[in-house]
């Protein structure tokens, strides 16, 4: 199985672009084994999730990079880290904390990616900024090349 | 002079609020009492809106109990409805309530208290976490995820989806359930009831290194409330309320929905937006409840499901069961129903019927609902216009129920624990644990307008700072 975590909320403009991806892969019938999800926030139920995955793609929006733009970033697993990446709440962690608590719980280590887009606008409403909303398509293919293992 | 220690936020709670512990000259703990800082609004931006959106709305109040708001508030509609909903709709309703409770015990449980219960109270703080426990204590981390999710995934089979399902309405449930979804469901709670039953053994044989937490965390004689069926068994959907005091006596018993104002009165305390409702006969403070998986245990006369009531008739032999450590042990004796409970209802012959909501206009201005949350009893009671338009909303959320025994236990904690000039973060941690031996959801009981940063001051009545603790 390879898995997408599309990641936001959707009631705040730009942040729901995750699960706008989400949705359009969603659409997609030539990959059978793929199972797309989407959520608010990384819980921690999510690693028996992940621990079933061969592959696991999260995407999310970004504040640090610019409207529209897209970019892939791996993530690194190394246990060292966790206290840079654990969280005092139950409801946000971050991707690299559910791989390692996948690692840790059920031995499970997953090719994975954090694909970020870039977003600007985070008011209350449930459209995307028109830069995103453009990113759209360009986000949907970058994954799945990835998923096809042609991109890294 | 008295001096003020302040702990702000409490962590590993549902919501954000703080504490403040007052010293005396002497440096004994004078007082203490838990603010809750959000400020909540769900009561007044509903009026004016069509009463059929209230279980929708009323659910955004919370992520974490969105479905037991979702019961309260279906049912006060079928009472604006005046209708009867199809018995098999309550079964599936009493399913999804059930999981809820589940699932969100198992979140108090395995997430935010077990860091506390498995390395100790005084542990590292930087290891005190649910990241602490994973590499401790595998196995019991593993089970909390399992948990959780067994919950979370009966009711995405139900509702369509985990968080925010549609599938409660005014009238009864808007789908039926498949014969699919149900032998899925089946099939997860064996494993369920395996996984819960360790975990109960597990915090048995942990208990004695505790005996002073037990003494000390909110363990004073309060009224306890909770629902009941006709025969006194445990109920968490549909039944009567009842009322017990410390030693067991009924106070109340067979109050309807419609008796929680002759029951429940609410008072306002200018440290914290959220209310403190108390039992009405007896006047405020004296009226202190406590509700929730705790008294609901204290209230039932047995459980239904034969492995819960085992656990429950056990219980009942604790001398200092009163204690609100027992929350947890209660919480977990509350899964292993839960599981057995829902075995029942789905292995019930009619459970696959398509007759699963009824319709009508409203046929009254005034609806109540009231329904067992996993943090105890709630209460939605709403008042509309002949156009269906909602003119009044009063929520007693299980929470604020608690809120005079949370500032009491908070008091009792710091009295024990806290002493003179020097703070140490383990006092400090038992004085939050008293408040997550309750489990608040604060999100619930008001509404959450923003977090601050951990910061623990003892200042002296001079000024100095006498000691500082930041998280």
């Amino acid at each position: 199985m390879r898995l997408v975590i599309g990641i936001g909320n959707t009631l705040r403009g730009d942040d729901g672009v995750g699960a706008a991806v989400a949705q359009q892969l969603a659409a997609q019938q030539h990959l059978p084994d793929l199972r797309v999800i989407a959520c608010h926030q990384l819980t921690p139920e999510l690693t028996a999730l992940i621990s079933q995955a061969e592959q696991v793609i999260f995407v999310d929006a970004s504040a640090n990079l610019s409207a529209g733009e897209v970019k892939v970033i791996p993530l690194e697993l190394d246990l060292a880290d966790l206290e840079n990446v654990r969280s005092l709440t139950t409801h946000d962690w971050a991707p690299a904390a559910l791989l390692m608590a996948a690692k840790a719980l059920y031995g499970a280590q997953p090719r994975s990616a954090l694909v970020v887009i870039g977003a600007q606008h985070f008011e209350h409403c449930e459209q995307l900024s028109e830069s995103v909303r453009r990113a759209l398509p360009c986000a949907t293919q970058l994954i799945l090349s990835l998923l096809r293992g042609e991109a890294h | 002079m008295t001096q003020e220690i302040i702990i702000n936020p409490v962590t590993r709670i549902e919501g954000h609020g703080k504490i403040t512990i007052h010293l005396a000259d002497d440096g004994s703990v004078a007082d203490a009492k838990f603010h809750v800082t959000q400020l909540r609004g769900f009561e007044k931006f509903a009026e004016g809106r069509p009463f059929h959106e209230m279980p929708s709305l009323m659910a955004r109040i919370c992520g974490i109990c969105p479905v037991s708001h979702l019961i309260a508030s279906a049912k006060a509609c079928d009472a604006l409805l005046g209708v009867r909903i199809p018995p098999v709709a309550a079964a599936l309703r009493r399913v999804m309530n059930l999981a809820q409770i589940a699932q969100s015990h198992a979140l108090s449980f395995f997430y935010l208290s077990a860091p506390d219960l498995l390395l100790g109270m005084d542990s590292d703080p930087s290891q005190r976490n649910l990241f602490g426990v994973l590499a401790a204590n595998p196995q019991l981390a593993r089970d909390g995820v399992t948990l959780r999710q067994t919950g979370q995934q009966i009711i995405e089979l139900l509702g369509g989806k985990r968080i925010h399902p549609g599938w409660l309405v005014p009238g009864g449930v808007s789908e039926p359930l498949s014969a699919e979804k149900r032998d899925k469901i089946l099939a997860m709670l064996p494993n369920a009831i395996a996984i819960t039953r360790r975990a109960i053994d597990w915090f048995k044989s942990i208990l004695p290194r505790f005996s002073e937490e037990i003494s000390a965390f909110a363990n004073f004689p309060t009224l306890h409330m909770g629902m009941v069926d006709q025969h006194g068994n445990l109920e968490t959907y549909d039944g009567y309320l009842r009322i017990v005091d410390a030693d067991g006596n009924i106070v109340e018993d067979r109050m309807t929905p419609e008796d929680y104002l002759k029951l429940i009165a609410e008072a306002a305390e200018p440290h914290s937006f959220l209310k403190s409702p108390y039992y009405r006969p007896r006047g405020y403070v004296e009226g202190m409840l406590r509700v929730g998986p705790l008294p609901r245990l204290m209230v039932a006369d047995r459980i239904s499901t034969p492995l819960a009531n085992a656990e429950l008739q056990e219980f009942r032999q604790i001398p200092e069961r009163q204690s609100s450590f027992y929350y947890h042990l209660a919480r977990l004796i509350e899964i292993l129903y839960a599981w057995e409970e829902i075995q029942r209802v789905l292995n019930t012959p009619d459970i696959l019927s398509d007759h699963v909501r009824a319709y009508a206009e409203p046929n009254a201005f005034e609806g109540i609902g009231v329904s067992e949350a996993p943090r105890g009893t709630l209460m939605h009671h709403y008042k509309i216009d002949k156009n269906g338009l909602i003119t009044y909303v009063n929520l007693i959320i299980a929470t604020g129920h608690n809120n005079l025994a949370m500032n009491a236990g908070v008091k009792q904690v710091a009295q024990r624990f806290v002493h003179g000039a020097r703070l140490s973060e383990g006092m400090l941690n038992r004085v939050e644990a008293v408040i997550r031996a309750f489990d608040p959801c604060l999100s619930c009981s008001t509404h959450a307008i923003g977090q601050m940063p951990l910061h623990i001051q003892l200042i002296a009545p001079n000024g100095e700072v006498l000691d500082e603790i930041a998280r």
